[in-house]
């Protein structure tokens, strides 16, 4: 390629840009941006100008405006005069440009020219998901359970779990899989039900993290000793008496050891270890009701008067 | 009607299809294009017909230098092109079988008779 052709390209490619005025500056930059190098290639294979192998640079603008345009592709409509209640569809359209442009800078972080080919590489990853949130939801619906775990059990079985979770993971990868023509109706319905599925997903998730997480701190009061603050045993027969040097024994003839065998003695005002030979109670002395010949102050009042 | 009013509708498909074997670039696309008899196809078509698939995220680019002239710019298929070319594939042979059977000599009585018996 010499500088005659080199001339002759630039020289196109403003005719071309020329005609295409028109468009908003991204839109005609982004449609111009290789068309040098692909007319270097037309102008290296043959002879003749430019203009006699693609026409004039008018009608090779229309032609490309024609294919590259405005039918179900990737720019938006060029507003022909900006009017007031074009203006959400304007931000809308800046915003997609924003959006294409951060696709393509962060592209080179997955290895890709755009990130949405990573994203569209992860969308199987997303059908099992979706399934397993389906399943979840369902389960929790049919089941009387309230909260998700991390089965869907319904009705507490296993076997209907894994089955359930099974059907609804392949029902997902085939919906996905079959890349249906819904109308604008069912895709926004497939829009909404997917984010509320999210919500729900998310809400479960996070709840059954603090399940797992909180577990620790609720069970340890399964293992308060109930028994703790007892330190005295007083053992009374039939009759209502007391019963001395009682033996406390569990079901393996083990001795129940309870309290720590220290009385408190009102005449001196101290606390006495009394003798631990396994027999209740310690402190005779302290027991809660005395019958009979001991100490009848103590003791319940009689039938009243 | 002329070969390039239909051209218009199936463009987008014959670039996929295109596309499918081997990963080309814009001349180059032009040109397996009209060996294989779509002659009538613009340089400028391709060209956009490229830009908005690419656009749309059916194509991959990528750029490779070239020795003798400037770099060029190499449009390959990924997963979402692979799945456009046989959804449009299927509607185009479904349209074509339908296109084939009405142009058959006496194609329409044969279908109006089979209704009748039907």
């Amino acid at each position: 390629m010499n500088a005659t052709d080199t001339d002759e390209i630039t020289g196109y490619v403003e005719a071309v840009r020329a005609a295409l005025a028109g468009l908003p500056e991204d839109v005609r930059e982004g449609l111009l941006e290789d068309l040098p190098e692909h007319l270097a290639e037309v102008v290296a294979d043959d002879i003749g100008t430019l203009a006699d192998r693609l026409g004039p640079p008018s009608v090779y603008a229309a032609e490309l405006l024609a294919s590259a345009g405005f039918v179900g592709g990737g720019f938006p409509d060029p507003p022909p005069s900006p009017r007031r209640r074009d203006l959400p569809r304007r931000w809308g359209s800046a915003l997609g440009r924003r959006a294409r442009q951060l696709d393509v800078a962060t592209g080179p972080l997955f290895g890709r020219s755009r990130a949405t080919e990573f994203l569209v590489q992860l969308r199987p990853a997303w059908w099992v998901l979706r399934g397993y949130l389906i399943s979840m939801v369902l389960a929790s619906m049919l089941g009387s359970e309230g909260s998700l775990g991390l089965l869907p059990r319904a009705g507490g079985s296993e076997l209907v779990a894994f089955l359930l979770l099974g059907v609804c993971v392949v029902a997902s990868i085939w919906f996905g899989r079959r890349r249906f023509q819904l109308n604008k109706t069912f895709r926004l319905g497939h829009g909404v039900a997917t984010a509320i599925l999210l919500i729900i997903g998310l809400s479960g998730f996070s709840d059954a993290d603090q399940n797992t997480r909180f577990q620790d701190e609720f069970s340890p009061a399964n293992y308060i000793d109930q028994n703790a603050d007892v330190q005295d045993v007083f053992v009374y027969d039939k009759q209502g008496k007391l019963i001395e040097g009682a033996r406390l024994l569990d079901q393996n003839g083990q001795p129940i050891r309870l309290g720590n065998g220290v009385c408190f003695d009102e005449a001196t005002q101290s606390y006495m270890s009394r003798e631990d030979n396994g027999t209740y109670p310690y402190c005779v002395e302290n027991a809660p009701f005395r019958m009979g010949e001991t100490s009848p102050s103590v003791a319940p009042e009689p039938t009243p008067r | 009607m002329d070969a390039t009013q239909l051209l218009k509708g199936v463009l987008d498909l014959a670039v996929l299809a295109v596309l499918r074997e081997e990963d080309g670039y814009g001349y180059d696309i032009l040109r397996r294009l009209r060996v294989a008899g779509l002659e009538e196809v613009g340089d400028a078509s391709v060209y956009g017909t490229l830009r908005r698939l690419f656009n749309s995220g059916l194509l991959n680019a990528y750029v490779v230098p070239s020795d003798e002239g400037p770099h060029r710019k190499y449009y390959a298929l990924n997963a979402a092109g692979r799945a456009e070319l046989q959804r449009s594939g299927k509607i185009w042979h479904e349209f074509s079988g339908a296109m084939d059977d009405l142009l058959r000599e006496g194609a329409v009585d044969d279908l109006l008779r089979e209704r009748g018996t039907a």
